[in-house]
């Protein structure tokens, strides 16, 4: 990519909500969703012409730096609750009522909670695959991992997840 | 798998005001380095030199080879601590030998013969071979090898690398590139035989490298489980 003359725009646009989302499964929460996207980008950025396509794909290099930008800020944080309400924020569209906004924000909040509680290794496959769109293949060459490894942990992670959330909904109702 | 759409439920769009400030933070940072960039380069590469030759003379104190780890720069390559080259590539090198397993070293002389004892250097069609160490336990051989593609053995800077990389003797140390530290790959390659694992990275000149690692009687999931044991 360094001898070519890319388009960063399209190539900020395309992978900005990406990163942006692996982030937020990650962390669960907005601002650091940000702040952790914004130093990514930096690094990918400052180092844009040195990347070397036969080394590895654009996305296999820009997500090993959002790996690792991940690790730096679990390794600097401390243990710490995060409030609910600073999860995710209420989102909706005009149309929707005030008990869908509500139920919907709920639902994000039960399902981040239960991400939060898989192992780390599983909130990093999990947020590859369905925060950044990666395939199992490609999670699968990111993690150094085999791709039926990534199917058979995000299998059980989801099924882990389905199960507890239909325990909730149960409780709920019950 | 079943229906898994509710896992996509979380995901939005990152504000707007965000990611425009974000890209125009960026365009403004790339326009101010941009200035700097060739004149910073060459005061990297001549302060690279006078680290190469100090650190022939200083690395055989132990003292001083531990602030050489921390501050040694190779042709815009930054050494990074033992520490760090843990956290990023751990498993490249194992820092400390396996449980049950003893290190040896196996390298071959210019005239191709295998020999035992030290590292050294010596030269292929693609490349420069850096070295390699074998690791041995009941007859199980599991040896790791570093390779420099496109490094040349009439490359000064190469030679440099290479006498560094020998005199290092387990070249332990693993490199930040640029602040990114992780531009390397790692697969797992399972057949009949032999398992394989290569990492493959590269310095800020462009120079790629690539360490293999092969076992005759690990399976893929114990190189994995050995990899991961150094961590």
């Amino acid at each position: 990519m360094s001898q070519s003359d890319p388009d960063w725009d399209a190539i900020f646009r395309e992978y900005l909500p990406r990163v942006y989302n692996y982030f937020l499964y990650r962390v669960n929460n907005q601002q650091i969703a940000e702040d952790l996207s914004s130093e990514t980008f930096g690094r990918v950025w400052a180092n844009r012409d040195k990347y070397r396509e036969d080394i590895a794909g654009f996305s296999t290099w820009l997500f090993t730096i959002a790996h690792h930008v991940a690790v730096d800020f679990y390794r600097k944080q401390q243990p710490k609750l995060i409030a609910i309400e600073d999860v995710y924020h209420l989102s909706g569209s005009d149309k929707d009522t005030p008990e869908k906004i509500i139920q919907a924000k709920f639902e994000k909040e039960q399902l981040a909670r239960l991400i939060a509680d898989l192992p780390e290794r599983e909130q990093d496959i999990i947020s590859l695959k369905y925060g950044a769109g990666f395939s199992h293949q490609e999670i699968a060459e990111l993690l150094s991992i085999s791709e039926s490894n990534v199917g058979t942990i995000v299998h059980r992670a989801v099924k882990q997840i389905r199960r507890l959330l239909m325990q909730e909904e149960r409780q709920k109702h019950g | 798998m079943a229906n898994d759409d509710f896992m996509y439920s979380l995901q939005e769009e990152p504000r707007e005001a965000f990611a425009n400030n974000l890209l125009q933070s960026l365009e403004k940072n790339s326009n101010a380095n941009s200035t700097h960039a060739h004149s910073l380069k060459r005061v990297a590469s001549i302060v690279s030199i006078i680290f190469i030759a100090s650190s022939m003379l200083l690395l055989s104190s132990p003292d001083v080879r531990a602030l050489v780890i921390q501050t040694l720069g190779i042709d815009e390559w930054i050494a990074v601590s033992e520490e760090d080259a843990q956290d990023y590539v751990p498993f490249a090198i194992p820092q400390a030998i396996p449980e049950g397993y003893t290190r040896q070293t196996d390298w071959r002389d210019p005239s191709g013969n295998q020999q035992e004892g030290e590292v050294v250097v010596s030269t292929f069609s693609n490349g420069v071979l850096l070295g390699r160490i074998m690791w041995e336990r009941d007859d199980c051989y599991i040896m790791m090898v570093a390779t420099e593609f496109g490094g040349s053995s009439n490359n000064p800077d190469a030679m440099a690398r290479n006498e560094y990389y020998a005199e290092r003797y387990d070249w332990i140390d693993l490199f930040d590139v640029g602040g990114v530290r992780g531009i390397w790959r790692l697969q797992t390659v399972p057949n009949q035989d032999n398992d394989r694992m290569t990492i493959e990275w590269k310095s800020l000149a462009g120079i790629a490298y690539s360490m293999e690692t092969t076992s005759n009687c690990l399976s893929q999931e114990g190189f994995i489980t050995m990899a991961q044991s150094v961590e």
